[in-house]
């Protein structure tokens, strides 16, 4: 996979804001330069809405590419009903959007919908304590680089947007030599879930296309013709962090949106201290998939505008096998752990630590002082660098 | 070898569990294998929430050894445990009313603890309580 929140500027003017808005420490700042480390990355731009010149970006796919396509599919996110008030114009955009030369635009949320009852099920079907709800990428991402331990919990279901895609090429298979299929995403993270732009390759979405950068296509197009279109209740449940409980009949559920909460409550999973819960719904954004960062609206204007649909949606959740949605669960290789040589590192990295002064300035370009130790013990770093002990010497 | 000491108040509720994050995030920074982790990291903040509850205070002492295994201490300045045998009866607890509220004291915090470690001693008296648990990271 290739890396997706990119530096775009010549020069960044090193304010470190983006540095310290990283919640995993995948940043740092070498030599003028902002580097983002891809492993510890989790995709949540907080590093983009923090970046004051606006040089950290993350760019979908362009549609250039639906020439080569014998048929092509958009699949429309349900959070975008959260940045109109009424179905007739939503129905317009799709319409629009079917103008860009798109054969067909195809509702998911009757699948969300589904994945979110599958959960409910499998949680009165097993006796696991405590699953995690998994449509999140950021989370699951943030899960594995900072909570491991809570790896395990998160529900094996793919993705939405994927079974999707998987269905309606299963669907049109036979029918069409090359279909090509688009998925119009909300936010960052789902960009990464495509074959193209950042070579997800076992995907079967083919392009993911960020929506916001085909909102002026959608304003030119749009003629007051509409495109007819259903959608599923459920689905919205899934996608808005405070509707999470309504469509579930148990109540021992609990939705937290924004990754500072988000944080707390798995700190607390951790020590198994989440008492009488055992679904937790995360999500990154404010207040769900509506506070992505490609759409438009602001996420709590978006809550009551998309609350409005619960009236007519009418479209009954997909009918889904189990074997269509389940996805293996992902692991932590570790390999032989050298515990002996683990320990050697951090007692050395501890000694380099006490020299430094402790205050996580990032002035050097590190997010932390340890982080600064490591690379001092790694040799990429050397101790003259901290800008604190050198001003003290000054003194 | 590497030690770490820390101070538990009695009945400070509002920092509840801030040891025991402390602890965890070392052992993460160390990187010690997750299956072992969150065994360590249950014990611990139940017997956090113990001392908290039921002790006047003390010190919680974590040691790491050369091959990462790692020896957490529980050391409490009393009222020490009138019947151990009670106390590791599933269930029973003399948790306060005030704990309770906050959804503490379900009466499983010692069998909880000596269920996930490798072992387990407990030494009790009026003038305190010490709890000696061991885990083996191979």
């Amino acid at each position: 996979m290739e890396k997706i929140i990119n530096y775009t500027l010549n020069s960044c003017k090193k304010c470190m804001k983006c540095l310290r808005a990283c919640p995993t420490e995948a940043i740092s700042i070498n030599r003028g330069k902002v580097v983002i480390n891809k492993e510890n990355c989790i995709l949540c731009d907080a590093c983009v809405r923090a970046c004051s010149s606006r040089g950290l970006q993350a760019k979908g796919a362009t549609l250039d590419t639906m020439s080569k396509y014998d048929y092509t599919v958009a699949l429309i996110p349900t959070a975008l009903l959260s940045d109109s008030s009424n179905q007739a114009e939503i129905e317009t955009w799709l319409s629009a959007i079917k103008k860009i030369g798109f054969d067909e635009v195809v509702d998911i949320s009757d699948i969300t919908g589904a994945i979110y009852k599958f959960g409910q099920r499998y949680m009165s079907e097993t006796d696991i304590p405590l699953a995690i709800s998994s449509t999140c990428p950021v989370i699951n991402r943030l899960i594995k680089v900072k909570y491991p331990m809570l790896l395990s919990s998160i529900l094996p279901f793919e993705y939405p947007v994927e079974v999707a895609a998987k269905l309606v090429r299963k669907r049109l298979a036979g029918k069409y030599k090359k279909v090509g299929i688009y998925s119009l995403c909300e936010c960052i993270a789902k960009l990464s879930l495509a074959k193209h732009p950042y070579g997800n390759m076992e995907s079967n979405i083919d392009y993911a296309v960020a929506i916001t950068d085909i909102f002026p296509l959608i304003n030119r197009l749009k003629d007051g013709s509409r495109e007819e279109c259903h959608f599923c209740k459920e689905g919205i449940h899934a996608v808005v962090h405070d509707f999470y409980d309504l469509g579930l009949e148990k109540k021992d559920v609990l939705a937290v949106d924004g990754l500072d909460k988000v944080q707390q409550v798995l700190e607390l999973a951790e020590f198994e201290n989440l008492k009488n819960i055992r679904l937790l719904s995360l999500y990154a954004c404010p207040n769900g998939c509506i506070g992505g960062r490609f759409l438009w609206g602001n996420p709590y204007v978006g809550r009551v505008f998309i609350e409005r649909y619960f009236k007519t949606a009418d479209k009954p959740i997909a009918e889904l096998e189990f074997e269509d949605i389940f996805k293996l669960p992902e692991t932590i290789y570790h390999g032989e752990v050298d515990m002996k040589a683990q320990m050697q590192q951090f007692l050395k990295v501890n000694q380099q630590l006490d020299l430094l002064p402790g205050y996580d300035c990032g002035a050097c370009g590190y997010p932390s002082c340890r982080a600064m130790a490591k690379e001092i013990v790694a040799g990429n770093a050397t101790i003259g660098e901290c800008k604190i002990l050198k001003s003290e010497v000054k003194e | 070898m590497i030690t770490y000491s820390f101070n538990v108040e009695k009945e400070n509720f509002v920092d509840a569990g801030v040891v025991s994050s402390k602890v965890k995030r070392i052992l993460k920074q160390i990187g010690i294998p997750t299956a072992v982790l969150r065994n360590i990291a249950v014990a611990c903040y139940e017997a956090e929430i113990n001392m908290i509850i039921h002790s006047y205070g003390g010190e919680i002492t974590l040691d790491i050894d050369d091959e990462g295994n790692v020896t957490l201490v529980f050391a409490d300045v009393g009222p020490g445990i009138p019947d151990v045998e009670k106390a590791l009866t599933p269930g029973w607890s003399t948790a306060s009313a005030q704990a309770r509220q906050l959804g503490f004291g379900a009466g499983m915090g010692l069998v909880n603890i000596k269920r996930v470690s490798d072992t387990f001693d407990l030494q009790t008296s009026p003038s305190g309580t010490t709890i000696t648990i061991t885990f083996r990271v191979a």
